[in-house]
């Protein structure tokens, strides 16, 4: 085995125990140990120490695991025991250093629960409603519920007659009048309603009185033409529509059969003979 | 206040609005229809006693006739029109006889055609007066 001398000063510098140790490869191997170990761990491990091919002795497969794991913490032990490197190993004490309290295990969900909530809560609270959080602020005495209802009659009793408001006479003067004066104009308004209906009659009773002295002075005085020459245009359209007339096609047929219809060279020379004529009647 | 206030304001709008109703149309008409009872009484030589009968049953005859409806097809108005005629012709037979029943039916038709005549007149004035206007 090469030796380093650096590493072999370095350890001394350390004042290690290694650097007393000679260069020695403790581990050695027996010849043509690997080509066959394969077949030594089997007879090792199983308790007959001979498999015959293709069959397998009764419980072998009951106890082999436990086996397995004995033979393995046996050999585990002898490497340790055997490594004369380390001989501090073998004074370590073997007991665990960590420990846990007892039933840690059965509590610990609760305990992580517990600690989510917090943690959840705790971005959303201030340092005074974190430190409140759990304590309820409303606090009610012993029966309260039960004897509520009677201590609210009791405190409702107390000056039992209750306040009268008087209505000033001001005011309900004014309602009486508001009330009259509608009461009037209603009274009004049917009245108004009713004998205007019965003033329409009177006009129109008085409307044929006046009429028939009107035709009286007309006969007596002979002056129909005249009077009708007085009428105007308007007056005689709404008279004649009013009677279901068709005043239009009445003026055609009045200037029709009228003697002063235009002569036949008329139209000849203008070609808005026809045209003018029933303008200057139809449209005026 | 405020509803009565509005209610009152409502009532003198309604009033208002009877009292706005009366005059004009009537008035207007009277002229013609004077003329109408003067030439029918004229033509037909009422005296007082057929007046006083002819005239009532004559309003109700005009009545009818007004109420046939304008816008009917101008046959079936006519048609309308000449029903009511031949229901009123016993009645105004009674008063005036078969004969001037006949003429007063004939006249109010005259008159009719004068009142048109006469508005073509005055409007083909009008639009002679116009023409010489624009020349």
């Amino acid at each position: 085995m090469k030796q380093h001398p650096e590493i072999e000063q370095e350890l001394k510098d350390l004042g290690s125990t290694l650097a007393g140790v000679e260069p020695v490869n403790i581990f050695r191997v027996p010849e043509g140990y690997f080509n066959s170990i394969v077949h030594d761990v089997l007879l090792e491990v199983s308790p007959t120490k001979a498999i015959p091919e293709g069959s397998v002795p009764e419980g072998y497969f009951e106890g082999l695991a436990s086996a397995i794991i004995e033979k393995i913490n046996q050999e585990e032990t002898a490497d340790l025991e055997n490594i004369a490197l380390l001989p501090e190993l073998k004074n370590m004490n073997r007991t665990p250093v960590f420990s846990l309290p007892a039933a840690y295990f059965d509590e610990l969900p609760e305990i992580i629960n517990s600690r989510i909530k917090e943690d959840a809560l705790q971005p959303f609270l201030s340092e005074n409603l974190v430190f409140i959080r759990n304590i309820n602020p409303y606090q009610v005495p012993a029966g309260y519920f039960e004897h509520l209802p009677k201590s609210i009659i009791e405190k409702v009793n107390i000056g039992s007659a209750a306040p009268v408001i008087q209505m000033s006479s001001r005011r309900s003067l004014f309602r009486y009048t508001a009330a009259a004066v509608m009461a009037g104009l209603l009274g009004l308004a049917i009245f108004s309603t009713f004998n205007d209906g019965r003033n329409k009659q009177l006009v129109a009773d008085n409307l044929d009185e006046s009429t028939m002295r009107a035709a009286k002075t007309i006969v007596q005085k002979g002056d129909f033409d005249a009077v009708l020459s007085s009428v105007s245009d308007q007056e005689i359209v709404d008279y004649l529509s009013n009677g279901g007339e068709d005043v239009n096609a009445a003026l055609v047929a009045s200037v029709a059969a009228s003697d002063n219809l235009p002569d036949q060279i008329d139209y000849i020379l203008d070609d808005h003979t026809l045209d003018n004529l029933l303008d200057g009647v139809i449209t005026n | 206040m405020k509803h009565f206030l509005l209610i009152a304001f409502l009532f003198s709008g309604l009033s208002f609005t009877h009292a706005q109703d009366n005059g004009n149309p009537s008035k207007r008409a009277e002229r013609i229809q004077a003329l109408y009872v003067a030439y029918i009484t004229e033509q037909l030589n009422l005296t007082e006693t057929e007046a006083q009968k002819f005239w009532p049953v004559q309003k109700q005859y005009d009545t009818e006739v007004k109420s046939v409806g304008k816008n009917m097809p101008e046959l079936d108005r006519q048609q309308a029109v000449l029903d009511i005629k031949k229901k009123y012709q016993g009645s105004f037979s009674k008063i005036i006889g078969p004969e001037r029943t006949d003429e007063f039916f004939r006249k109010d038709i005259e008159f009719r055609k004068k009142l048109i005549d006469q508005l073509r007149k005055i409007r083909q004035q009008n639009h002679n007066q116009r023409r010489s206007g624009r020349n």
